[in-house]
């Protein structure tokens, strides 16, 4: 045992030592390094579950905005459609108000028209027939000659003709 | 090839050669004293317990490792500002779940503070051999002194450096019959009550102040004893009399020949565990120490360059080896021997 070195004064203290060692340790090194790890582990584990709630949160937000957003979109599409039919409706209202106008005016004064040649024509008759009236009047009342009477009736025509 | 023709690797390769060439014909180191034990230092005694080298490199390892968990664990910060406060926890970390992978979540954290007290202390312990001077750097006394008290038989001449002294490579040698001399005028300086000193020394012997702590068997022996101990106090708190029975098998079981066989083995197997786990690391350093001498006694410069880098590993490794092995042994002695509940 002397050759190889044991001693058991040394051998105690060296053990001594150890435990001293393991004891300073025990009492204040691993459970900071240990207690540090576990709150870090918590805290990463807390922050995680909060961002991952935050993420979720903001995909609702994002959904619920992007629904309104869409209905928004939808309903103003609507609007316009609605109304660029409305105004479709207007213009074919006004068109045909338009055309219906112009056909009674159009219809109207061929009325007129027509209505001004009756008066005329029935003008023209009655002018004519007085005419004749006022010219078979002269011709009875000068008892003509013939050769007069066609002077006379040549006179009226050409009077007539040149009205 | 091509690549270390061109000047620079050029010059260092030559550099290396002339640097081997030196050293090889030139710078000679004396061989140190190898011994066993741990030697005790001239004057450093504290009453009657004589501090030895060893136990210096003990206390050095304690205060390393001391002041590097203390700095590490000082002003920690849930972010890490300092480096050493990130390597400890990641240490801490791989370690515990190593340990929780073999020994579950428990017993891990029961335990993963003597596993990590032994890795740290051992590790430096073990790394104390790599640094440099540390063998060189000693008290020099007269090889018939080293003779008498250690048994040194070869001795180096010395040389005066300013306040320094310092070895040669000249070797001194004891011859048998200036041994059995020296022995007899020994025995009878002391006979007379005094201390033996030579007159005129042959040679000298140079003792380091610090050596590897794990290179004392009284350290390894003694931590081994303290593990093994200390699982067996496990085993009792945790299962009672139960843990008895895997000793007291052939007893309980009413002393069938082979329940006696058994048990003399778990006995045996015990202290196979102590010498196992001492020895092996004593073995591991000591050896590693004179593989550091004899390369740098053989050639002073590059050759021992490798074999501190081999030193490194195996210093970390016997350091885990160690702790792990006593891991295992505390969560051995957890479990009630197989089957006997049932019987």
């Amino acid at each position: 045992m002397a050759a190889l070195g044991l001693n058991l004064n040394y051998l105690l203290s060296y053990i001594v030592n150890f435990f001293l060692l393991y004891f300073l340790l025990k009492k204040f090194v691993f459970p900071a390094v240990s207690q540090m790890l576990e709150d870090r582990k918590k805290r990463i584990a807390e922050g995680l579950t909060a961002a991952d709630a935050a993420r979720r949160e903001a995909e609702e937000e994002r959904k619920r905005l992007m629904a309104q957003l869409e209905a928004e979109r939808a309903e103003a599409q609507q609007r316009v459609a609605a109304a660029s039919a409305q105004a479709e409706k207007v213009k074919e209202d006004i068109l045909a108000q338009a055309r219906r106008e112009a056909e009674a005016i159009k219809t109207s004064a061929v009325e007129e028209a027509e209505a001004e040649k009756q008066r005329i024509l029935a003008e023209a008759h009655k002018q004519i027939a007085e005419l004749a009236m006022l010219a078979a009047e002269r011709v009875v009342r000068k008892g003509l000659d013939e050769k007069t009477q066609h002077q006379i009736i040549e006179d009226f025509l050409s009077q007539v003709s040149l009205n | 090839m091509s690549k270390l023709l061109r000047p620079k690797p050029l010059a260092i390769i030559i550099g290396f050669l002339a640097l081997l060439v030196i050293s090889i014909l030139f710078v000679r180191v004396p061989l140190p004293t190898i011994l066993l034990p741990g030697e005790a230092i001239p004057g450093l005694a504290i009453g009657n317990f004589k501090i030895t080298n060893t136990f210096i490199a003990t206390l050095i390892a304690d205060i390393v490792v001391l002041a590097l968990a203390f700095l590490a664990v000082r002003n920690m910060k849930d972010v890490p500002e300092s480096k050493l406060q990130n390597i400890f926890e990641w240490i801490y970390e791989i370690f515990e779940g190593m340990l929780t992978d073999i020994g579950g979540k428990e017993k891990a954290k029961a335990w993963v503070g003597v596993f990590l007290t032994l890795l740290f202390f051992l590790l430096f312990a073990n790394w104390m051999e790599l640094v440099p001077g540390i063998d060189s750097i000693g008290y020099i006394e007269p090889v018939e002194k080293a003779y008498v008290e250690k048994g040194v038989t070869v001795g180096y001449q010395v040389k005066h450096l300013g306040p320094f002294i310092t070895l040669t490579s000249e070797q001194v040698k004891l011859s048998n019959e200036e041994r059995e001399a020296i022995k007899k005028e020994a025995e009878e300086v002391e006979a007379a009550g005094q201390e033996y000193h030579p007159h005129e020394p042959k040679g000298y012997v140079l003792t380091p102040y610090v050596r590897a702590a794990t290179t004392d068997l009284n350290l390894t022996i003694g931590l081994a004893l303290l593990v093994v101990i200390w699982s067996h106090v496990i085993g009792f708190r945790r299962l009672g009399g139960k843990y008895a029975r895997r000793f007291a098998l052939p007893v309980i079981t009413g002393m069938k020949p082979i329940d006696l066989f058994v048990g003399l083995l778990e006995f045996i197997s015990e202290f196979a565990k102590i010498i196992s786990l001492s020895f092996r690391l004593f073995g591991n350093i000591f050896a590693g120490q004179v593989l550091l001498f004899v390369m740098a006694f053989l050639v002073s410069f590059l050759l021992p360059l490798p074999f501190f880098g081999l030193e490194l590993f195996v210093g970390f490794m016997q350091a885990f080896v160690f702790a792990i092995l006593t891991f295992i042994y505390f969560e051995q002695a957890t479990h009630s021997h197989a089957g006997d509940e049932h019987h």
